[in-house]
C-alpha cells in the first residue's frame, strides 16, 4: 500500500508544471528566508496569497519548496551573516559563521545543504513509514482523544519554549485561543467579542494574524533594531565565499553525525511543540559530547560536524513535524501551523480522513516534501552565491516591499480595508510583545487549535451526555492527558524552583 | 520594572476585560444539552490568563534573566530603537488602508512604496520613483491582466471606462 501511495504521489508531483512550481518555491523560499529576521513562518505566510488560485497539488508542491527553501535560506543567513532568521538555525551559526569568516563560506553552505538533504531524506523515509501507520491508528480516535491531543499540543509548545519562557508561552497560547473565539460561534451562531463590528463576524483570518504577527512585525523589528547593512552582505558574499566543494574525507567525517542527528531530529520533530529548534540544539550537544580530542576543541570554531549535526536535525525535525499534521491534523509548531493554514487555503483538511479519502493528496504532500529537498540540493546549491547576492538589495527598498506584500496579500483575499487596519493593530501589539521577549509561535498555534479545541470538547460532551467522564474513561484520552500533565508540570515545577532560588 | 512583568500586566488587563465580556455573551437556546455554552471556553481562558499572568507578576524572576545588564528591564527593552522610522511606517500602512480604495491600487501603492523608501532613509528620488512605479505597474499587470483579479481603479476610473 505504501508503494502504491508513493507511485500516486510521484505521478502527481512529476509533471512539468509541478517541477517548475517546486523549483520556483525553493528559489523564493531561499531568498525570503535568507533575509535577516524573516523566518519560515513569514516566508510561507507571504506565499499563501500568491498561490491561492492554484490547483491544490501544485500549490502544495510549491509550498513544500518554499518550506525547505526558507529553512535553508535561514541557514544561509546564519552562516554568512551570523543573523539567524529564527531559533532553529541558531545552532547552525555556532560553527557555520566561523567557517565563513575563515573564507570557507562555500564549504559551509555546501555542508549545510548536504546535511539538510540527508536529514530530509532520512526524515522522509521515516515519514513514509510512520505517517500511514499513525493515520490508520488515528482513524479510531474520537473527539475526546482529539480534545486531549489539542490540550497536549498547546501545553507542549509552551513546555518546550525554553528556560524562563514557560509562563510567557502559556500566556501567548491563551491569547491565541482568545483571538480564535472572536466572531460567530460555529455551533450556536452567537456572536462573541465582535465589538459590534460587522467585519469581525466571520472572525479573524489566520493569514491576517500570521502576516501581522510574523512578516510585518519581523520586518518592523529590523527597522527598530538596525543591524547588518547590505554592505556586510556584499562583503560576505564576494570575499569570503570560497569553493563549494566538500572533500571525500570531509564527507566521511560528517557521515556518522548526519546519521545520528537525522534519527534524533525526526523523533523530536514528531513530538508536538518540540520541533526543529530543540532538535538542532540537542544534535549539536550530542555531537559535541561524542567528539574526542582535537575534534571536540574544534566545536564553535568552525567544525564541520558542528555544522552538519544541527542542520541535519533541523531538517529531519521539520519533516517529522509533518507526521502529527498530516495524520491528526494537529500542527505541533508555528511553522506547521502556518503550513496547515496553507493546506486549508487549498481546500485540503489534514487529518486521518485525508489519508483514507484523498490518498492522492496525502501522498503528493509527502512526495513533494521530498522533491523540495532534492531540488534544493540540485538547483539551489549551485545558485547560492547568486541568490545571496540578491541580499545586497538595500534595506530601504526591502522593508517597504515586505510590508507591501504582506498587506496586499491579505487585502487580496477579502478586499476589505478593515483588514489592513487590523493588521497594523496586530503588528503593533506583536512588536510590543516581541520587544518584551514574549514568544509569538505559541500564539499562532493557540489561534489555530482554539477553534478545533472547542469543537471537539463540545462533540465529546454531546457523545458522553454532558459528562466529563470521557476524560478518564477512554484509555487513549487518559494516556494523552497524563502525558500532558507531565509535560505541563515538569517545566512549571522547574520554572517555580528557578524563580524561588533567586533572592531579590 | 522587569519587561516580562510589564507584558504579564498587559495580558492580565486583557484577560480581565475579555472575561468580563465573556460573562455578557448571551445564552443560546438548546446549548444546555452539552453544558458547554458559547461563554464556557472564554471564561476558562480568561481564568487561565489571569492565573498565569499573576504568577509571572508575583513570582521572582528566574535567576538567569534577572539582571538589568542583560536588558531585562522594561526601559532597556525600548531604549535605543529607531522609533521615528517605525512609527512613520505604521502611519504609512494605516494610510495605505485609507487611500487604497479611494485613490485606487496604482496610485496608493506607488505612494506607499515611495513613502516607505523615504522613511527608510533613501533619498535618490529618481531611483525611488522608478522602483515604486515599476514594481506597482508590474504587480498590477500580473494581478489584473494575467490572474484576472479586479483591483480598485480609484481616481483612475476614467481610464477603465475607455
Amino acid at each position: 500500500m505504501v508503494l502504491e501511495g508513493i507511485m500516486t504521489g510521484l505521478s502527481t508531483a512529476f509533471t512539468f508544471t509541478n517541477i517548475l512550481m517546486v523549483s520556483l518555491g525553493v528559489f523564493a523560499g531561499t531568498f525570503i528566508g535568507m533575509l535577516p529576521g524573516l523566518g519560515p513562518i513569514s516566508t510561507i505566510a507571504l506565499m499563501i496569497p500568491i498561490t491561492y488560485g492554484f490547483e491544490p497539488s501544485s500549490g502544495l508542491i510549491l509550498m513544500a519548496g518554499v518550506y525547505y527553501g526558507a529553512v535553508f535560506g535561514g541557514s544561509t543567513s546564519s552562516i554568512l551573516l551570523n543573523t539567524p532568521g529564527e531559533a532553529s538555525t541558531v545552532a547552525t551559526s555556532f560553527d557555520g559563521y566561523p567557517l565563513a569568516q575563515a573564507g570557507k563560506a562555500g564549504k559551509a553552505l555546501a555542508t549545510a545543504a548536504y546535511s539538510s538533504f540527508s536529514g530530509g531524506t532520512i526524515g522522509a523515509l521515516f515519514l513514509l513509514l510512520a505517517a500511514p501507520a499513525l493515520a490508520v491508528v488515528s482513524l479510531s480516535f474520537q473527539s475526546a482523544d482529539y480534545f486531549a491531543l489539542m490540550v497536549m499540543g498547546l501545553t507542549a509548545v509552551s513546555a518546550f519554549a525554553g528556560k524562563g519562557q514557560f509562563l510567557k508561552a502559556i500566556l501567548m497560547t491563551v491569547l491565541g485561543v482568545m483571538l480564535s473565539t472572536v466572531g460567530t460561534d460555529n455551533s450556536t451562531g452567537i456572536q462573541r467579542f465582535t465589538l459590534g463590528q460587522l467585519d469581525l463576524i466571520d472572525g479573524i483570518s489566520f493569514l491576517l494574524l500570521a502576516m501581522a504577527t510574523f512578516a510585518l512585525s519581523e520586518a518592523l523589528i529590523s527597522v527598530l533594531k538596525p543591524g547588518e547593512t547590505s554592505n556586510a552582505v556584499e562583503t560576505a558574499v564576494k570575499e569570503k565565499f570560497g569553493s563549494l566543494k566538500v572533500s571525500k574525507q570531509e564527507f566521511k567525517e560528517i557521515a556518522p553525525s548526519v546519521g545520528r542527528s537525522s534519527v534524533l531530529g525526526f523523533f523530536i520533530g514528531v513530538l508536538p511543540g518540540a520541533g526543529a529548534t530543540i532538535a538542532s540544539f540537542l544534535a549539536y550537544g550530542m555531537e559535541q559530547a561524542l567528539a574526542k580530542g582535537a575534534a571536540k576543541l574544534q566545536f564553535g570554531k568552525g567544525s564541520l560536524k558542528g555544522l552538519a549535526a544541527p542542520e541535519t536535525a533541523n531538517n529531519a525535525a521539520s519533516t517529522g513535524s509533518f507526521v502529527p499534521l498530516l495524520t491528526l491534523g494537529i500542527p505541533g509548531s508555528g511553522t506547521t501551523a502556518v503550513m496547515l493554514g496553507a493546506l486549508i487555503s487549498y481546500g485540503v483538511q489534514p487529518g486521518p480522513r485525508l489519508f483514507a479519502e484523498r490518498p492522492d493528496v496525502f501522498w503528493s504532500v509527502i512526495v513533494s516534501m521530498y522533491l523540495g529537498n532534492v531540488v534544493l540540493l540540485i538547483l539551489n546549491l549551485p545558485l547560492i552565491p547568486y541568490i545571496a547576492r540578491l541580499l545586497a538589495v538595500p534595506k530601504p527598498f526591502l522593508v517597504p516591499f515586505v510590508l507591501f506584500f504582506s498587506l496586499i496579500g491579505v487585502y487580496l483575499v477579502s478586499f476589505n480595508n478593515f483588514d489592513i487596519y487590523l493588521m497594523v493593530g496586530f503588528a503593533a501589539c506583536a512588536l510590543f510583545f516581541r520587544l518584551l521577549d514574549f514568544p509569538m509561535a505559541p500564539m499562532l498555534l493557540g489561534f489555530v487549535l482554539g477553534g478545533l479545541l472547542e469543537e471537539n470538547l463540545r462533540r465529546a460532551l454531546l457523545i458522553n451526555d454532558s459528562s466529563l467522564s470521557f476524560l478518564w474513561s477512554r484509555p487513549i484520552t487518559l494516556i494523552i492527558l497524563v502525558i500532558t500533565a507531565v509535560v505541563l508540570f515538569l517545566p512549571l515545577y522547574r520554572s517555580l524552583v528557578e524563580r524561588f532560588r533567586f533572592q531579590p | 520594572m522587569r519587561k516580562d512583568k510589564v507584558g504579564a500586566l498587559v495580558i492580565l488587563a486583557l484577560s480581565i476585560v475579555y472575561g468580563a465580556m465573556a460573562f455578557n455573551i448571551p445564552e443560546a437556546p438548546g446549548v444546555e444539552d452539552t453544558g458547554v455554552t458559547p461563554s464556557s471556553l472564554p471564561i476558562a481562558l480568561s481564568a487561565t490568563g489571569i492565573v498565569a499572568s499573576l504568577l509571572i507578576l508575583v513570582l521572582p524572576a528566574p535567576r538567569r534573566i534577572d539582571s538589568d545588564r542583560d536588558g531585562s528591564s522594561f526601559a532597556d527593552a525600548f531604549k535605543g530603537l529607531d522609533w521615528r522610522c517605525a512609527a512613520f511606517l505604521f502611519l504609512l500602512m494605516a494610510g495605505y488602508g485609507l487611500i487604497l480604495k479611494s485613490l485606487g491600487f496604482l496610485i496608493a501603492t506607488i505612494l506607499f512604496l515611495y513613502g516607505g523608501f523615504w522613511a527608510m532613509g533613501e533619498r535618490r528620488i529618481k531611483l525611488m520613483l522608478l522602483v515604486s512605479i515599476g514594481v506597482t505597474v508590474g504587480f498590477w499587470f500580473i494581478l489584473t491582466q494575467l490572474l484576472r483579479i479586479y483591483l480598485e481603479p480609484g481616481v483612475l476610473r476614467f481610464l477603465e471606462a475607455n
